[in-house]
């Protein structure tokens, strides 16, 4: 009998108690047992690396044409997570040096921060362990609350960005920076969304920010008006 | 010589995990940038309060709060 695997499965006959040597034929069973590991073989490859020295969470995998081993598999992510920075009692915070790379053209950061008395929020960039403060920061923004007022924000020529302008208690803020290690204008977007207690409204809003020149930059500071009680910036790459 | 905070409570900055207190030119910086936003914060109240303040005169004259605000174009 012809063994059917690798096309489909086999149903092999097994001899019982009783059976004579030619029925079911003993050759036959050890000739399609022969073919069945061999196919088997063909099918799971050579190589020397056996389940025994794998880690948990590792696959059998191909290495070359035939070639078989034990490798974690690869997973692609949209977002890689670089660093968080956890702040208490501060009036500005930066994260650290080198948070960006050349890994990455584009970053995605996570901040929240809760104040006691209603703060505002602004932004430098920073290279080799210094803000950059020259007046090239240049922002757009527009900013709504529920006492359904809109409020347009514009600067140019500024010495810092702008991230929130309408005063509150309670910051959650999304920002994208576009090509800050790349050797040209650095383009910061954001949104945020946050509450105020002195006056019982929620704000949310969204804008730009650039600083006009092609200057390559490394990290980036928040800087309240008032004291950040306690806040966090988490920082993610995204995967080009 | 370093400059006076007039503010008697020191004023931090967190670089990575280090809190450094500002000083000298650093803690002039920021006691500008605070001035600036400072300033933006009294117009944010100054227009709250004009707004507040014609919204309340229009209720006056007998319109409801929404078209109020329509009418004054924040709604």
């Amino acid at each position: 009998m012809a063994i059917n695997f690798p096309t489909s499965l086999d149903n092999f006959t097994n001899p019982v108690s009783g059976n004579t040597l030619d029925s079911p034929s003993h050759s036959l069973q050890h000739s399609d047992i022969n073919d069945a590991v061999e196919a088997l073989e063909r099918k799971i490859g050579v190589g020397t690396a056996v389940a025994g020295s794998a880690s948990a969470g590792q696959v059998l995998t191909i290495s070359a044409a035939g070639t078989s081993t034990w490798s974690t598999p690869a997973v692609t992510q949209g977002l890689t997570l670089i660093n968080t920075t956890s702040f208490s009692s501060v009036n500005s915070v930066s994260v650290p040096n080198n948070t960006f790379t050349s890994t990455y053209d584009n970053y995605f950061i996570l901040y929240k921060a809760n104040f006691s008395t209603a703060a505002n929020c602004t932004i430098r960039l920073r290279a080799s362990g210094s803000d950059l403060t020259s007046a090239l920061y240049r922002y757009a923004a527009h900013h709504i609350s529920t006492n359904s007022d809109h409020l347009l924000t514009t600067g140019n020529t500024q010495t810092s960005g702008q991230i929130v302008t309408t005063n509150l208690t309670r910051h959650t803020g999304q920002l994208t920076f576009t090509g800050p290690y790349l050797s040209q204008n650095t383009q910061i977007d954001h949104q945020f969304g946050s509450g105020r207690d002195s006056l019982v409204y929620a704000s949310s809003g969204y804008g730009t920010n650039e600083y006009d020149a092609t200057t390559s930059v490394d990290a980036f500071t928040l800087i309240f008006s008032q004291t950040a009680i306690a806040g966090v910036i988490t920082v993610y790459g995204y995967n080009k | 010589m370093a400059t006076t905070n007039n503010n008697q409570e020191p004023i931090y900055t967190q670089v990575g995990d280090e809190k450094i207190e500002l000083t000298g030119a650093e803690l002039e910086l920021y006691l500008l940038d605070k001035e600036k936003q400072d300033a933006v914060e009294i117009q944010f109240l100054e227009r709250e309060a004009k707004l507040e303040s014609a919204i309340n005169k229009l209720k006056s004259l007998g319109l409801t709060e929404s078209e109020a605000k329509i009418i004054i174009g924040i709604e």
